[in-house]
C-alpha cells in the first residue's frame, strides 16, 4: 500500500498536472475545527448511559448536550447538523429518556421518506438493544403488516412514519391511536430543509393538523428538529410547526480541513459556449481517484446519470472478477442491497460509490475521504450536505466540483464564495397559500368538527367554513361544523404534486410493460407533453403518442430522432389585484394576484446542431387558467430603441433572470416564471413577470418583489461573463436567428439594475 | 375554474391570530342538543321519539311473531338452531357463547372510513320469548350522537353480535364512534363477534361469484328484495333528511336495513343447518368446503365425517374432496388411504390441485413406503405437468420446480449412491 498517496498527496500532484491544472478555475481550503464536548447529563437514565458507552461514547457534543436540556425544560428546539455530527442522538436521548421515566410516554418521528424512516429505525433499534431495555419502536407506513398495524397503535412507543401516511393514514383515523395522541412527548421532524415550497407548505397544514388533535386528547409535545445548513432554520421550523423554537446553531461535531477544487470543463463549442461533458470529466477525476486507492464519493444529478457512471467506472476493474469496490447507489435499489453498499463503504470494501441526492440524507455511511460533485445541486444546503460526507474526523477531504454548461453552475464557478461564505438559501413555506389551506381546512373538519368559535391554527377560518357549508361538505349543527358526505378529504390531497392535478407521463413502448416514468404541471405539459412532442427523460428521447387531456395523461414511446420540439404558447396576464406597489426612477414594480391564461398555439421541430425548423404543426388544447400571485416591474421604453430589439432584448434577459431565481428563494427552476411583456395591459409599458407557477401563489414571487435589484444585477453580470459570442443555451436562452441577442439583454439587465436607463 | 377564483376571492376574507388558538379539548360535559327543527316531519314519517340523558333520538321498533316467514325460513327456526350449537360442543367462529345476549346487528353510515364517517342508523333484531322484535335507532344529527349511541344499550354487558363484513366494517366504525364519545359514555365492553361473511365465504367458496348480501339472500335464502335502495345511497339520503328534512327515502333505508337483519337471522339458522346436520343436504362443493373448514380449525373427527359422506354420495366425482381428505388421512398416518385419496387427484384433478397431489404421493413413497423409484417416477410426472400447463401462476410453478427437482435429486442420491449427479446449477 505505500505506493498509494494521500489526499494532500493527490491534491498536489493534480496542481501539477498540465492537462489537469488549468481547469482549476478555484482553489479553496477551509480548516477544521476540534471537537467540542460536554459531560453527560446527571439525570441521564443508567441505560442510556450503558448504551452510549457500548457505542463508545463517554461524553456528548455540546450541542446534544444543549438539546437534551432544552427538551428537559420543554422547550422546542431546531438544531442545525451538518452531515456526521450526531445529530440522532440530539432526539434520541431526550426522547427515550422520557420513556425510561414513564413507559406511557409515546414520540412520533417524521422523516421525509420511508426509506429513511426505515434506514433511521435501525439506528434507533442499536441503540435500545446497548441499553438493555425494552422500549418499542416501529415505522408505520404503506409497507406495515396488517397484523402488526394495532401493535404499532396501541403499544409503540415511537413511531416512526412520513408526512403522507401521517397526513392519510394516521390523523383521519386517529381515534385508533388514543394511546399515542394522550400521551405524545415529543414529535421529531428530521431533514427540516426538505420541507420547503409547495410540499412544506403541505407538511406544515398536515402538522397544524397533528397539534389540533394532540390538544384534543389532551397532549402538548415539544417539537424537536434537525436540519441541514439553510439560512432560517429557525424560522422555518417556527413557520412549519406554528410553534416558537430555541435554534441550536452551534455544532459541537469535529471537522477536518477541507480542500475544495472549482473545475471548469474546457470548452468545446466556442459558439454555444458549450464544454465538455462534466459526466465524463468526472469519469477521468474519479477514476484517478480510484487507482490512487482515495475513497471517494460521487453525486450525480439523476439516477442516469448514476448508471452511467458506474458503467464507466466499472471498466476500470472489469478484468478483476466479483469486483465489488465500486458500485451504483440510489432510490429504486432493494433496502437490502443499500444496506450492503453503506456496510461496504463504512468498512471500506467499497472505494467508490457512485449516488444521487438520496445519500445527502442522514444515512450513515462513515466518512470518506474525497467527494466529486457533477454539477451544481441546486441550492448550497445541499451541496454542502454532499461536500459534508468527505471528511474523516482527522484526514484532509478533498472535494471537487465539476461544473456543468449550465447558468447556475457556471455562476459557482465565478463565485465560489456563494457556496463556501457561508450564507445559503433562505428555504419558504407558505401556509397562507388559500389553495393549499382549504384542501387540509377540509382534513381538519373530517378529523373534528370545527365549533362556531373555533381557529384553526393561526387562522381564523369561519367564514372559510361557511364557505365550505354553502359547497355542501359541512352542516352547522348546534355550536358545530360536521363532515357531511361519504367523501374521504385525505384521498383528494396529495402532499407531493405540485399541483392536484398533475399529467401522468406513461412509457408504452413495451406494450405489455406500460409504466409510469413521471408526471409533470398541467401548464408545462402544454408545451412539452403535447401530441408529437418530443419528451426528453433522464437523457432518453421519447415521442408523445398520444395526450389524453380529461385524465390527465399522456402517452409517449421511445424514439431515436435528430431533432427536438418547441411549442409556442400564448399567455395573457392579467392583473387582478395590485397589493403592493413602488416607485423607482423610471421604473415601477408591484406585487399582486394575477391570472394567466396559456393557449398553446403551434410546434415547431428543430433538428439538432443545425437548428433548422424542419416541420411543424397545431397544438389543439384548451387554454388553461392560473390564479396566483406575481410580482412586476414595469419601465419607461428607452429612446432609441425599436420594439424588434426591445423584444429581443427582454426575452434574453427573462431567461437569465428566470435561471437566478434559485439563488434567492429555494426553488426549482419551473416553480416560478419570468415572462416579459413589450407593453403589458395592466401597465401599458414594458414589464417583466415573475409568478408562482401554483394556484394561489406559493410565497416565491413575494420574496421576489424585495430583491429586483440584486437580481438584474446577478443577470447583467452572468449575461456579460459568459463565454459565447451573442447569446446561449446558458445565458440569454440560444438566439433564433442571428441577431445578437447578448448585447442587447445585458445592457437592458445592466441599466434597469441601475435604478433606471438614463445610463444608455 | 371556478371553485379556484372563489377561492381567490376568498382570500381577502383570511384572517390571522397572532397567537395559536387553542382548539376544543375534548368535552366531558353533556350539553343536551335541541331536538332539531324537521322533527315533526321524521316523527310523522314513522319514527318515534326517545329521549335519554344525553338528548334525543327517534327509532322504530317492530314485532316479529312466530310464524314469520322471510324467504325459504322460519326466524322461529332459530331456536332449533341454538340448540343444535349446544349440543355439538363445538368451538366455531359461528358457534355462540350460549351465556350471553344474542343481537343481529347492521348499521348504516354516512361513509366509508375515518374519523368524519358517522353511524346513523343501528339496527338491532333479539328474539324475545317466540317472537322476534326489532329496534332501530336513527340519529337525529350530527350533534345528538351521545344520546343514540346511548340508546342501543351495547354499554349494557357483553353481547354476542351477528353480523355481515362487521368485524372489519361495522365494528371498527362503532369503536371510531364511540371513542369520539367516550368522555361522555360510559366504555363500549368487548363484544364477541360473528361474522357471516366470513362464513358465507367459507361454506361456499367456489359455487359462488358474488358474497353480497342480495346474492347470498337469492341463492341461498330464498329470499328477493322488493322496492330496496341499494345501501351506497344511504349517505347521500341520510344528508338530504337532515338539511331538507325530508324523511320518506330515509324510511326506505330503514327497510334496507330492516332486510339486512331479518337476512342475518335466516342466513345464520341456514349455515349453522349445513354446518351441523346429520345428513347431507348441500351440494359436494359447499360440503367439500365445510369439511376442509373444519380440518383448518382442527376439528379433524367432524372433518373427517363431512368429507367421508361426500365421497360415499358423490364418489370420485368431486376430486376435491379426496384431495382435502388426503391431507386429513396423511395427518392421521394411514398413508395408504392418504395414497388412495391422491390418487384419486392424480387421475381426476386438473392443474394446481393435481401436482400438489403428485408431490404428496411422492413424498409418502418416499419416506414411508421407501420406494424412491415410484417417489421419482411421480415427481417426475408433476414436474412434466408443471412445464405443459400455462394457467398456472409462474410463482408456483418456480417453486414447485424448485422443490421437485430438489427431492428428484435426493432420490437419485438414495438410489444410486456413490455415483455423479446432476449439479444444481
Amino acid at each position: 500500500m505505500s505506493d498509494k498517496l494521500n489526499v494532500q498527496e493527490v491534491i498536489d500532484q493534480l496542481k501539477q498536472d498540465p492537462e489537469f491544472a488549468p481547469n482549476v478555475k478555484h482553489y479553496k481550503v477551509t480548516e477544521g475545527k476540534a471537537a467540542i464536548y460536554a459531560s453527560f447529563p446527571l439525570n441521564l437514565h443508567s441505560s442510556l448511559k450503558t448504551a452510549l458507552a457500548t457505542k463508545g461514547i463517554h461524553q456528548l457534543y455540546s450541542h446534544q448536550r444543549i438539546a437534551f436540556d432544552l427538551a428537559q425544560q420543554k422547550k422546542s428546539f431546531t438544531a442545525v447538523t451538518p452531515t456526521a455530527s450526531g445529530k440522532s442522538l440530539c432526539y434520541h436521548l431526550p426522547v427515550l429518556q422520557s420513556i425510561l421515566e414513564d413507559d406511557s410516554s409515546r414520540a412520533l418521528y417524521l422523516f421525509p421518506t420511508k426509506a429513511l424512516a426505515q434506514d433511521q429505525l435501525a439506528d434507533l433499534h442499536e441503540l435500545i438493544e446497548a441499553s438493555g431495555e425494552k422500549i418499542l419502536s416501529y415505522t408505520y407506513d404503506g409497507d406495515t403488516a396488517p397484523g402488526l398495524r394495532t401493535k404499532v397503535r396501541k403499544s409503540g412507543h415511537v413511531v416512526l412514519t412520513n408526512p403522507d401516511m401521517l397526513h392519510s393514514g394516521i390523523l383521519p383515523h386517529h381515534t385508533k391511536w388514543v394511546s399515542l395522541f394522550e400521551n405524545l412527548k415529543y414529535i421529531v421532524i428530521d431533514e427540516l430543509h426538505t420541507y420547503k415550497g409547495v410540499f412544506g407548505t403541505h407538511v406544515a397544514h398536515v402538522l397544524r393538523r397533528l397539534k389540533r388533535i394532540c390538544t384534543y386528547y389532551g397532549s402538548n409535545p415539544v417539537f424537536i428538529c434537525t436540519s441541514a445548513t439553510i439560512a432560517n432554520p429557525k424560522q422555518l421550523a417556527e413557520s412549519l410547526t406554528n410553534s416558537s423554537m430555541e435554534l441550536i446553531a452551534n455544532n459541537g461535531a469535529p471537522s477536518g480541513k477541507k480542500h475544495f477544487l472549482f473545475y471548469n470543463p474546457p470548452v468545446v463549442h466556442e459558439t454555444f459556449g458549450i464544454r465538455r461533458s462534466a459526466v465524463l470529466e468526472v469519469r477521468d477525476i474519479a477514476s484517478r481517484l480510484y487507482r490512487e486507492g482515495i475513497q471517494t464519493i460521487i453525486f450525480a444529478k439523476s439516477r442516469v446519470r448514476v448508471e452511467m457512471l458506474v458503467t464507466y467506472m466499472k471498466e476500470l476493474t472489469k478484468k478483476k472478477l466479483m469486483d465489488k469496490t465500486i458500485m451504483g447507489y440510489r432510490g429504486g435499489y432493494l433496502p437490502s442491497e443499500r444496506r450492503k453498499i453503506e456496510k461496504g463503504l463504512r468498512d471500506g470494501t467499497i472505494k467508490t460509490v457512485v449516488s444521487t441526492n438520496a445519500l445527502e440524507l442522514g444515512i450513515d455511511i462513515g466518512q470518506l475521504q474525497a467527494c466529486v460533485m457533477t454539477g451544481y445541486p441546486g441550492n448550497i444546503a445541499s451541496a454542502l450536505q454532499q461536500a459534508g460526507r468527505a471528511g474523516r474526523r482527522q484526514d484532509d477531504a478533498l472535494i471537487i466540483y465539476v461544473a456543468q454548461s449550465m447558468a447556475l453552475d457556471q455562476y459557482i464557478i465565478e463565485h465560489p464564495n456563494y457556496l463556501l461564505g457561508g450564507a445559503p438559501e433562505e428555504a419558504h413555506i407558505h401556509p397562507d397559500n388559500i389553495v393549499i389551506l382549504m384542501d387540509h381546512l377540509r382534513c381538519a373538519a373530517f378529523e373534528l368538527p370545527f365549533s362556531t368559535h373555533d381557529h384553526y391554527a393561526e387562522f381564523d377560518v369561519q367564514q372559510l367554513l361557511e364557505f365550505l357549508a354553502a359547497e355542501g361538505v359541512l352542516i352547522l349543527a348546534e355550536d358545530h361544523w360536521h363532515w357531511m358526505t361519504e367523501r374521504f378529504p385525505a384521498s383528494e390531497v396529495s402532499l407531493r404534486s405540485a399541483s392536484q392535478e398533475n399529467v401522468v407521463i406513461i412509457d408504452k413502448t413495451k406494450p405489455k410493460e406500460t409504466k409510469v416514468i413521471g408526471e409533470m404541471d398541467r401548464f408545462s405539459a402544454m408545451t412539452l407533453l403535447h401530441e408529437e412532442a418530443i419528451y426528453l427523460h433522464q437523457g432518453t428521447q421519447f415521442q408523445v403518442e398520444m395526450l389524453d387531456w380529461e385524465e390527465k395523461k399522456a402517452y409517449v414511446t421511445e424514439v431515436d430522432v435528430d431533432y427536438f420540439t418547441d411549442a409556442n404558447l400564448a399567455v395573457e396576464l392579467k392583473v387582478i389585484s395590485e397589493d403592493k406597489m413602488y416607485n423607482a426612477e423610471g421604473q415601477s414594480i408591484a406585487f399582486g394576484d394575477l391570472a394567466v391564461l396559456a393557449i398553446p398555439t403551434i410546434f415547431k421541430k428543430i433538428r439538432f446542431d443545425s437548428h433548422d425548423n424542419i416541420g411543424s404543426g397545431p397544438i389543439h388544447l384548451p387554454p388553461e387558467e392560473l390564479h396566483t400571485s406575481s410580482t412586476w416591474l414595469a419601465f419607461d421604453i428607452p429612446e432609441s430603441w425599436t420594439e424588434a430589439a426591445l423584444t429581443d432584448a427582454m426575452t434574453g434577459a427573462a431567461h437569465a433572470m428566470q435561471s437566478f431565481i434559485p439563488l434567492f428563494v429555494q426553488c426549482d427552476r419551473t416553480d416560478i416564471h419570468v415572462v416579459p411583456q413589450v407593453k403589458a395591459v395592466h401597465t401599458q409599458k414594458p414589464t417583466f413577470f415573475i409568478y408562482d407557477s401554483y394556484p394561489g401563489g406559493i410565497g416565491l414571487s413575494e420574496k421576489m418583489y424585495d430583491q429586483w435589484e440584486p437580481l438584474l444585477q446577478q443577470a447583467a453580470d452572468h449575461v456579460k461573463k459568459c463565454e459565447c459570442e451573442s447569446g446561449c443555451p446558458i445565458c440569454t436562452g440560444p438566439p433564433e436567428s442571428d441577431v445578437n441577442i447578448k448585447q442587447g439583454a445585458e445592457q437592458l439587465l445592466k441599466s434597469l439594475a441601475g435604478g433606471g436607463l438614463r445610463v444608455l | 375554474m371556478s371553485y379556484e377564483q372563489n377561492l381567490m376571492k376568498m382570500k381577502g376574507l383570511l384572517k390571522k391570530s397572532k397567537a395559536d388558538s387553542p382548539a376544543a379539548k375534548e368535552t366531558s360535559k353533556i350539553v343536551q342538543a335541541s331536538s332539531p327543527s324537521y322533527e315533526a316531519q321524521w316523527m310523522s314519517a314513522g319514527l318515534e321519539k326517545e329521549t335519554n340523558q344525553y338528548g334525543t333520538v327517534y327509532k322504530k321498533v317492530v314485532n316479529y311473531d312466530e310464524s314469520y316467514t322471510h324467504g325459504r325460513f322460519q326466524l322461529a327456526e332459530l331456536t332449533a338452531t341454538l340448540q343444535r350449537w349446544k349440543s355439538s360442543g363445538e368451538r366455531h367462529p359461528l358457534a355462540p357463547d350460549p351465556d350471553k345476549k344474542l343481537l343481529f346487528f347492521d348499521t348504516e353510515t354516512t361513509g366509508l372510513k375515518g374519523t368524519g364517517t358517522l353511524i346513523f342508523l343501528i339496527g338491532l333484531i333479539e328474539q324475545q320469548g317466540n317472537g322476534f322484535k326489532m329496534t332501530q335507532y336513527v340519529l337525529p344529527g350530527p350533534a345528538h350522537e351521545a344520546a343514540f349511541l346511548y340508546s342501543t344499550g351495547l354499554w349494557e354487558k357483553p353481547a354476542t353480535l351477528v353480523m355481515y363484513n362487521g368485524k372489519s366494517f361495522d365494528m371498527p366504525q362503532l369503536d371510531t364512534r364511540w371513542t369520539m364519545n367516550r368522555n361522555l359514555l360510559p366504555p363500549l365492553p368487548k363484544h364477541d363477534l360473528i361474522d357471516l361473511l366470513h362464513g358465507s365465504r367459507r361454506i361456499w367458496k367456489h359455487e359462488m361469484a358474488s358474497f353480497k348480501l342480495p346474492a347470498v339472500e337469492e341463492e341461498q335464502l330464498g329470499f328477493v328484495r322488493e322496492d330496496d335502495i341499494p345501501g351506497h345511497m344511504a349517505p347521500i339520503i341520510y344528508q338530504d333528511a337532515v338539511k331538507n328534512g325530508r324523511a320518506e327515502l330515509l324510511m326506505k333505508i330503514l327497510l334496507h336495513n330492516e332486510y339486512d337483519i331479518l337476512s342475518l337471522v335466516t342466513l345464520y339458522i341456514h349455515s349453522t343447518d349445513l354446518l351441523l346436520q346429520e345428513e347431507l343436504s348441500g351440494t359436494a362443493i359447499s360440503q367439500t368446503n365445510i369439511g376442509k373448514w373444519y380440518a383448518d380449525l382442527k376439528s379433524e373427527a367432524r372433518a373427517i365425517a363431512v368429507l367421508e359422506q361426500v365421497i360415499e354420495e358423490y364418489g370420485t366425482q368431486h376430486p376435491t374432496t379426496h384431495f382435502h381428505f388426503g391431507f386429513l388421512l396423511k395427518k392421521e398416518r394411514k398413508y395408504r388411504e392418504a395414497l388412495d385419496a391422491f390418487g384419486v387427484c392424480m387421475t381426476k384433478s386438473q392443474g394446481r390441485e393435481r401436482i400438489i397431489a403428485l408431490e404428496e404421493m411422492a413424498k409418502i413413497y418416499e419416506h414411508k413406503v421407501k420406494d424412491c423409484t415410484k417417489a421419482l417416477q411421480l415427481s417426475g410426472v408433476a414436474r412434466g405437468l408443471l412445464k405443459k400447463d400455462a394457467s398456472l401462476t409462474p410463482q408456483f410453478t418456480s417453486r414447485m420446480d424448485t422443490a421437485l427437482v430438489k427431492r428428484e435429486m435426493r432420490l437419485k442420491r438414495k438410489l444410486f449412491p456413490g455415483q455423479a449427479q446432476n449439479s444444481t446449477k
